[in-house]
């Protein structure tokens, strides 16, 4: 190969290697400070993952500021409240738990999708009380700018007991027995 | 010379900026007006204990601290509120994870550098608090830059002496 091809066939492998960096530098960057999920049911996956992960701002960033929680019978109005009062405490019980995708149905249209899941949720508080049961779960997703973001979940549960003892725990602002 | 892959890698390069910027723009737009803030009083609890290895201060912002020669803001005022705090002592929460819940930098993380009973100084490798105002709110978790706890799963109690008895 002649020198002068020979230089040139270094410097574009030099670029390369330069545009690449440059590239896992841009989205080493991004990701850390924006998420969302081109598709939908990734956005709830992701979701929980954060939870499982302790992650709190990468859980904040699937959620739409406009996002309305219900959860046993309790509203969260806001994205605001939900962080505040009540993504603690889904931290922590994602930490002690594990949620196995049971079933799943997504549908919806546009910008606007849904996504339908049972979990089977398991595992042991901290007391060795085991933990058992089905939770079901709606997410309603937006799409802006591209990236899907959780606008609405709901999750409500087949253990009437556990269904119970949340919202009489939430109604009256205290720990509940164990 | 620019050769046909230098090109591809710089609208790689180009494409990934844009999308960053996309992103983040999304990410924190403006309130459009104050959140209620009547929710702050009111406490919920899943059934499921709280991880013991985890502790949380949430608080609101009173005021920011004066900006520095450069004109950055590292350190603000703080009160707490919420059913998950406690009185501060003095670098209690230094090492610790600040996440703002509230306002225009809804989302964004920082690291504790220290702390007074009232005041909180962030590190300058996290960026300026610069855009938090009066009456944001936060958690500041004692989660490491691993994302581990800071803290051990407290020992269990130790077992009682045995009696002398008959």
């Amino acid at each position: 190969m002649p020198e002068g091809a020979a230089r040139a066939q270094r410097t574009a492998i030099a670029r390369l290697g330069r545009a690449l960096a440059a590239i896992a530098c841009a989205l080493a960057c991004t990701s850390a400070f924006a998420q969302g999920a081109r598709i939908p049911a990734d956005a709830v996956d992701a979701f929980h993952r954060a939870l499982k992960d302790k992650d709190t701002a990468a859980a904040l960033s699937l959620l739409d500021r406009e996002l309305v929680v219900f959860e046993f019978g309790v509203v969260d109005p806001t994205a605001e409240a939900y962080a505040f009062q009540h993504l603690p405490l889904d931290i922590d019980a994602a930490a002690i738990s594990t949620w196995t995708i049971q079933t799943r149905r997504v549908g919806g249209e546009g910008d606007i999708r849904w996504v339908l899941t049972t979990y089977r949720v398991t595992g042991k508080q901290p007391d060795g009380t085991p933990v058992d049961l089905t939770t079901l779960e709606t997410m309603i997703l937006r799409r802006n700018s591209g990236l899907f973001r959780i606008v609405h979940m709901h999750w409500s549960t087949n253990d009437a007991k556990f269904q119970a003892q949340s919202q009489k725990a939430r109604a009256t602002g205290a720990a509940p027995a164990k | 010379m620019t050769t046909p892959a230098a090109l591809i890698a710089s609208w790689l390069v180009l494409g990934c900026a844009a999308l960053g910027a996309q992103a983040g723009a999304h990410f924190s737009p403006a309130l459009p007006g104050q959140p209620d803030r009547a929710f702050l009083h009111r406490v919920g609890h899943e059934p499921m204990a709280p991880d013991p290895t985890l502790r949380r201060y949430t608080g609101k912002v009173t005021a920011l601290a004066p900006a520095d020669a450069q004109g950055k803001v590292y350190g603000f005022t703080c009160a707490p509120v919420g059913p998950r705090n406690f009185p501060l002592k003095t670098d209690d929460l230094r090492g610790w994870r600040m996440t703002v819940l509230s306002g225009k930098r809804f989302g964004t993380v920082f690291r504790i550098a220290g702390n007074s009973g009232t005041e909180i100084r962030v590190n300058a490798e996290t960026g300026p608090v610069q855009g938090l105002a009066a009456n944001d709110v936060f958690v500041i978790e004692s989660i490491d830059a691993n994302g581990a706890s800071m803290f051990a799963t407290p020992p269990a109690a130790p077992p009682p002496a045995s009696g002398t008895g008959a």
